[in-house]
């Protein structure tokens, strides 16, 4: 079996990794959207931002320009006093300081620039020229209301700026009628406004110096601004450094009146700080949600991988069949896996239990039956023996596999070519069953029989992939089958040669008895004598009979007659074809003494002794057949079948026959030889 | 009858059956010159012996007949088998020739003769 790739494992991501992926494309949508938010929020606080310093910027200029209505209406109404046009200054340098109050003081100049009226000091003690020759010679050229630079004035000797009409007497300018203001009151209207904390609002005159601000107005007053804020355009938020040289959003405007510029910034510090502090809120949700969502996919992850790593590992040791144990998991599914895990266990378990019993009780017959087992592998040219056919085979361990030519080492060289052809046809032809007998050379050098039953597995197409078969020894059955098939062969010419005998028998009778009825008698008498020597040799297996059973045994029916017969002598056996010759010969000379010699009367007496004398080659038997009280004996006229049958036997025994006529009875010796019985 | 006057030299064990293959010979007009009962009295008698026709048995009382058909057909003797074992038992080098299976009948006898003995 080919061992399954261990990349596998290998292969493809842990759960974990897919559920951190899952978090991932679920939390990172909400993270983009948190961080969209953030910076909409961010944009538009920003956007707010620009809006609110365009809308502070605008009440600042319109507040700016309502007070300089108000003074330039404060003007106009002292600008008609009669006191003023009837020139009376002491009572109208009365009237204009108990109207204008400590904060602000009137300045009446001159056309030509002489100061007439100043109510920041005692009546007659103003300076002899204007402070603010600007004014006066704008408003020589446009009689319009004139709002002052910053300038230090004569008598207060602070900066101040004034504001100023023209008096007009016909078309020709009289007077200058200035307010003269401290820059504290543009400071206090900046800072009337309550702009929030970090804003700044500041005003800056036409040449650019610093007039009023809501903060540092002590450290800035009459400083110049840097150039590139003065160049800004009006109505317009940008990001540039402040006069303190830090990042600022500023926004400026100028007033109707003057060329004043306003300016209202804060710090670009504080949207950097929001812009920041979103980023960080944005990071830090990130890092919480990305670490927490990262962290529960691991820990659900270790959840799901864990048991599965266990039903993992327990399918493995399922397949190794090693024993193992799996916990309960919180995941219905893997609970399902481990269950059908321990279904398996318990399956195979029985199965395996079942098929141990199986394979016991198989091999036990086949031990029985001493089949071996053995199965080729047609793929990969491999043939497995079972140990009992290494039994068979004589031969041990190491030749368990062999290739299918190697396979034919045990076989007989003479029955090698016939076995391979035969293997090689079982693979090809369409039939699956197969039988072989065939000789086998044992490791020990013993040639054994063996038959090699087997059935063939094929694919689908037809190919042979296996083939299974038993082997079993049948040594003792073929040697059976040869010891029969010779035993039939003996059996058949014995029949054939008796059948010779029973056809010479029956000729030779018919010679001397060629009257039915006598050749009858005889041929029967002779057939019978036959038969019992056949008897007789049946007892023992055809291997011979004792003397004294063939002498018994040819005499047996005179005996029973009552006759006289005495027999007796050393024991010794006769081999198979001289028992039947020998007894056909006793049933002559019995026939014979029946007819004519002792056994043909009453008182006739016979005796039938031998002595077995053993010789280096062989056994002598000299065998006496002695008749007496019969009728006178006389020689045979004519050869009778008798003396033929005795003589020719003689020859065949190997024997020396001596006949006596003599007339008391008569004498036969019949000396042959007989084999020493084996050892 | 052409058959008379053949010199026929038997070997047979069997007595009753020796006696009746001669019997059966005269009887046809032959002449049994000699016969045997061993394989090595047949090998004896052949050596001086004068005959036409030889008469063989296989299995002469437990010796195989081999050496005599051996002699004789290297003579170049005609001859033939009486057997009650069938062809297979025949000596390996003279399976082809005739066989005259027991029990035989005198016509088989003499049929066998004539087609050993040269016409």
């Amino acid at each position: 079996m080919a061992k399954p790739a261990a990349d596998t494992a290998r292969k493809g991501h842990s759960a974990a990794v897919y559920l951190i992926a899952f978090a991932v494309a679920v939390t990172l949508p909400l993270l983009l959207l948190v961080g969209a938010l953030l910076y909409r929020s961010v944009t538009l606080e920003n956007e707010q931002n620009k809006q609110r310093i365009g809308q502070v910027l605008q009440a600042l200029v319109a507040d700016l320009d309502r007070d300089m209505d108000r003074r330039i209406a404060v003007l106009e109404t002292l600008s008609t006093s009669p006191l003023l046009v009837a020139e009376d200054w002491p009572a109208f340098y009365a009237q204009a300081k108990q109207g204008l109050g400590s904060r602000a003081y009137l300045v009446l100049v001159a056309a030509d620039g002489r100061q007439v009226i100043n109510t920041y000091v005692p009546y007659g003690e103003a300076p002899k020229m204007t402070g603010d020759p600007a004014s006066l010679q704008k408003m020589k050229q446009d009689p319009r209301p004139v709002i002052s630079d910053l300038f230090t004035s004569l008598v207060v000797r602070k900066p101040v700026y004034n504001i100023s009409i023209p008096v007009m007497r016909g078309n020709e300018l009289r007077y200058v009628m200035s307010l003269g203001l401290l820059p504290e009151d543009l400071r206090d209207l900046l800072q009337g406004q309550s702009l929030p904390p970090n804003w700044t609002a500041a005003i800056w005159d036409g040449n650019g110096v610093t007039m009023a601000r809501t903060h540092d107005q002590e450290r800035l007053l009459g400083t110049a601004v840097p150039k590139h804020l003065t160049e800004l355009k009006p109505q317009t938020v940008v990001r540039t450094t402040n006069i303190d040289g830090q990042e600022a959003l500023i926004a400026v405007a100028r007033g109707h009146w003057s060329n004043w510029t306003v300016d209202v910034s804060f710090p670009a510090t504080l949207v950097d700080r929001q812009l920041n502090d979103s980023l960080l809120f944005w990071g830090a949700t990130i890092l919480l949600v990305g670490g927490s969502v990262v962290g529960l996919a691991l820990l659900f992850g270790r959840t799901l991988t864990r048991p599965l790593a266990a039903a993992t590992a327990a399918a493995g040791a399922l397949g190794r069949g090693e024993p193992f144990a799996i916990r309960d998991s919180p995941i219905r599914e893997i609970n399902a896996v481990n269950d059908a895990l321990r279904r398996a266990r318990h399956d195979l378990d029985e199965g395996s239990a079942a098929l141990r019993d199986n394979e016991e009780r198989l091999r036990t017959a086949a031990e029985a039956a001493q089949f071996g087992a053995h199965e080729y592998d047609v793929v990969r040219d491999r043939t497995h023996r079972s140990p009992q056919f290494l039994k068979i085979l004589g031969a041990d361990d190491a030749d368990a596999t062999a290739t299918f030519e190697a396979g034919l080492d045990f076989v007989h060289p003479d029955d090698r070519d016939m076995t391979r052809r035969a293997k090689q046809r079982i693979l090809q032809r369409p039939e699956d069953r197969y039988q072989l007998e065939y000789r086998i050379c044992r490791r020990d050098g013993q040639i054994r029989w063996v038959m090699d039953r087997g059935q063939v597995i094929r694919d689908k197409a037809g190919a042979a992939l296996r083939v299974i078969g038993v082997v079993l020894d049948i040594t003792d059955i073929k040697e059976a089958e040869q010891r029969q098939r010779l035993l039939f062969d003996e059996l058949n010419h014995r029949v054939k040669n008796t059948l010779a005998i029973v056809q010479a028998l029956a000729l030779q009778t018919l010679q001397t008895r060629p009257k039915p009825d006598e050749f009858a008698d005889a041929f029967s008498d002779r057939l019978g004598s036959l038969a019992r020597a056949h008897s007789l040799l049946t007892e023992d297996s055809w291997r011979g009979a004792s003397l004294q059973d063939i002498v018994a045994t040819a005499l047996s029916a005179f005996k029973d007659e009552g006759r006289s017969i005495d027999i007796g002598g050393d024991a010794v056996m006769v081999p198979a074809g001289a028992t039947v010759t020998l007894s056909l010969m006793l049933h002559e000379l019995a026939t014979n003494a029946a007819k004519y010699g002792a056994l043909s009367v009453a008182e006739g007496r016979l005796a039938v002794r031998w002595t077995a004398v053993p010789s280096a080659a062989n056994i002598m038997v000299d065998l006496h057949w002695e008749e007496d009280g019969g009728p006178p004996v006389s020689p045979p006229t004519r050869k009778s079948f008798g003396s033929r049958l005795l003589a020719s036997s003689a020859r065949q025994l190997g024997a020396e026959l001596d006949l006596d006529f003599a007339a008391s009875g008569l004498r036969c010796r019949l000396r042959f030889p007989v084999p020493r019985p084996g050892p | 009858m052409h058959l008379a006057g053949t010199r026929v030299f038997i070997v047979e064990d069997e007595a009753l059956i020796l006696d009746t293959l001669q019997d059966m010979l005269e009887a046809l007009g032959c002449h049994v010159v000699a016969s045997a009962v061993r394989v090595d009295e047949a090998l004896t008698k052949l050596v001086s012996l004068d005959f036409d026709v030889a008469v063989l048995d296989v299995n002469v009382a437990g010796t195989r007949i081999d050496p005599v058909a051996d002699l004789l057909a290297g003579r170049g003797m005609p001859f033939l088998f009486a057997s009650g074992y069938g062809r297979g038992s025949l000596p390996m080098a003279h399976r082809e020739r005739v066989l005259l299976t027991k029990p035989y009948r005198t016509a088989d006898l003499r049929a066998a003769l004539h087609s050993v003995l040269p016409q």
